[in-house]
């Protein structure tokens, strides 16, 4: 594992270039394609892009990201790569403009190594309903990466790349990042722009960054938050800076351990690996106290009556008429409508369409749709109480570690169950994070999450920052895939 | 429990079609699904709001709009199969 920080010096120091950085991560992304993390990936596009930064760093040019190698969920639009969103949909979709997260990247000096594999949409829990096949795990080849960043983790694990930006809808972000041992930032919802992000349930869709550490993932996160002209629903975040109190002591801090959540964990290894955990952070001189949501068991059918009933409304763009697939079958225009979305769509895209089209449909609007809104409040309610008293929640990410291929895909509700412990944090836009804490009986990672209050992230990356400064999990990589800088030279 | 001609009728409207083989799968899913969701039903929420969007009372969702250049003749050029005179050539549908 190579922190930014260091990577930065030895860019400015000279003792690599971003062209001899780019190449040797280009080899690790070709030697590694087992993985199908990458989508689309142009090796000569990055070398000329590396000598262009070169000649910045040169010139003295002091962007805060200036060099960082980068790559993205295929769900933000880039105006040099095909944009999929893991669908047979956009197969070949290529967008006049960059999201506007890579275009802030961009303008902070990263350099875009490619687009990662994500589920079709952003839709599932462990990357298995991308239409361009499932990522493998680079723990354990035969295990889920989680989904639907999943491509984005592994790369991150693998050390394809030390950062790569991903998106959370109800889990996305935390799950993979748990399952590859890496760590992850949701932040607070409309604080990063989601212009250009291919939709899949506005009230929840937000994009976050995948990194090796918390300080990592704040430098870059600080990045891409703010107000966004091109985005009427994101919002000005207080703090511009999150990193810049990430060292300080956190005794005193009142951290609450959600009871629920424990709960549904007890007597497992999953448990003891939180709670061993939980004590480095009280030995942090955290003060921690168990803590209830009790609503929060309501925010998986909550979420699968609202993220479908968005799904339904956002996918409806997709008629084969404007952009993307379109069906070569037809002789009217209802018939290209109909089959283009037959054709172009995969199985979860089309049962949470009809699940969502159900659940809006006259007669139905009340009992479920306007019904799952009031819970919503509820769950965020619970929050709000707990956080009149505590500075942060803290809980697992997921009951169990990463699954094997093929092990859910018959049975959605057992997949949709993944997300027991993200969803309620999405469902109430608080910002959360997943941290390496540990492994589990199959020796897969296990990841702890951190939730915060609205615009708390500088809290939650110093909460981590600190547990990391005392732990190890983060540094380790998968067998075959560590990477020192001295590998880089 | 949905039948299946009701879950024909919900595809019709979402525009999708449903093969004869798959359809008894998919209503299984589906009724599963809704029996997932259906336990929202045992809450009591007579004294709630209902919110659309976690942060409602903190987001303004209006600005003024203000004329820029978007995306130019000559960018659509480039992304669109067919382009001329600025409008997109598209297939002809109505006779």
């Amino acid at each position: 594992m190579i922190s930014l920080n260091l990577l930065r010096e030895h860019l400015n120091n000279k003792k690599i270039s971003c062209v001899e950085l780019c190449i040797k991560l280009i080899n690790r992304i070709e030697n590694n394609k087992n993985l199908n993390a990458f989508l689309d990936f142009k090796p000569e596009k990055v070398i000329e892009e590396a000598n262009n930064i070169d000649k910045q760093i040169n010139d003295g040019d002091k962007k805060p990201l200036l060099g960082i190698p980068i790559a993205h969920k295929d769900i933000f639009v880039t105006k040099d790569y095909i944009t999929t969103a893991g669908s047979k949909m956009l197969e070949n979709y290529r967008s006049p403009f960059d999201a506007t997260v890579v275009a802030k990247l961009k303008d902070a000096g990263t350099i875009t190594l490619g687009k990662l594999n994500c589920d079709e949409f952003a839709m599932g829990s462990s990357n298995e309903n991308s239409f361009f096949g499932p990522v493998h795990n680079p723990w354990d080849l035969s295990r889920v990466p989680g989904g639907s960043s999943g491509g984005s983790a592994a790369a991150v694990a693998a050390n394809l790349t030390p950062i790569a930006t991903a998106s959370d809808t109800g889990g996305s972000i935390r799950e993979p990042a748990s399952f590859c041992g890496i760590t992850g930032i949701k932040p607070t919802y409309g604080s990063v722009s989601r212009w250009g992000m291919v939709a899949f349930a506005s009230s929840l869709d937000q994009a976050g960054i995948m990194a090796n550490s918390s300080e990592d993932a704040g430098l870059v996160l600080q990045n891409i938050i703010g107000k966004d002209n091109l985005d009427g629903t994101s919002i000005h975040h207080p703090q511009s800076n999150l990193i810049q109190n990430i060292n300080r002591e956190i005794k005193g801090k009142k951290i609450g351990l959600i009871a629920e959540f424990l709960n549904e964990i007890k007597n497992s290894k999953t448990y003891e690996i939180i709670m061993s955990a939980v004590k480095e952070l009280e030995n942090l001189g955290a003060l921690i106290e168990e803590v209830s949501l009790p609503h929060c068991s309501y925010g998986i059918p909550v979420y699968y009556v609202l993220a479908p009933a968005e799904c339904s409304s956002n996918l409806s763009r997709y008629d084969g008429v404007k952009f993307g697939f379109r069906s070569k079958n037809f002789s009217n225009l209802e018939d290209m409508i109909v089959n283009s979305r037959s054709e172009g769509f995969g199985p979860e895209p089309k049962r949470r369409i009809l699940i969502g089209t159900y659940v809006l449909s006259q007669g139905y609007y009340d009992a479920y749709y306007l019904k799952a809104q009031k819970v919503r409040n509820l769950i965020k309610k619970d929050f709000l109480d707990l956080f009149n008293n505590f500075d942060c929640l803290v809980g697992p990410v997921v009951s169990d570690e990463a699954f094997s291929l093929g092990e859910k895909t018959n049975d959605p509700i057992s997949m949709y169950k993944s997300d027991l412990f993200t969803i309620p944090a999405s469902l109430a836009g608080l910002p959360a994070m997943s941290i390496p804490c540990g492994f589990g009986n199959k020796n897969m990672p296990i990841g702890l999450q951190l939730i915060g209050n609205y615009f708390h992230e500088n809290l939650l990356l110093n909460i981590a920052h600190k547990y990391q400064q005392i732990t190890n999990w983060h540094k380790l990589s998968p067998d075959g895939y560590a990477l020192s800088f001295e590998d880089l030279l | 429990m949905i039948e299946n001609k009701k879950i024909l009728k919900i595809a019709s409207l979402a525009r999708l079609k449903i093969s004869d083989d798959s359809i008894n799968l998919l209503a299984n899913e589906f009724n599963n699904i809704l029996k997932l969701i259906d336990q929202i039903d045992k809450l009591d929420t007579s004294d709630t709001l209902p919110i659309c969007h976690p942060l409602e009372n903190l987001t303004s969702y209006s600005k003024v709009d203000t004329k820029h250049v978007s995306i130019t003749d000559k960018t659509h050029r480039n992304y669109s199969p067919d382009f001329k005179d600025s409008f997109f050539v598209v297939p002809k549908i109505v006779e």
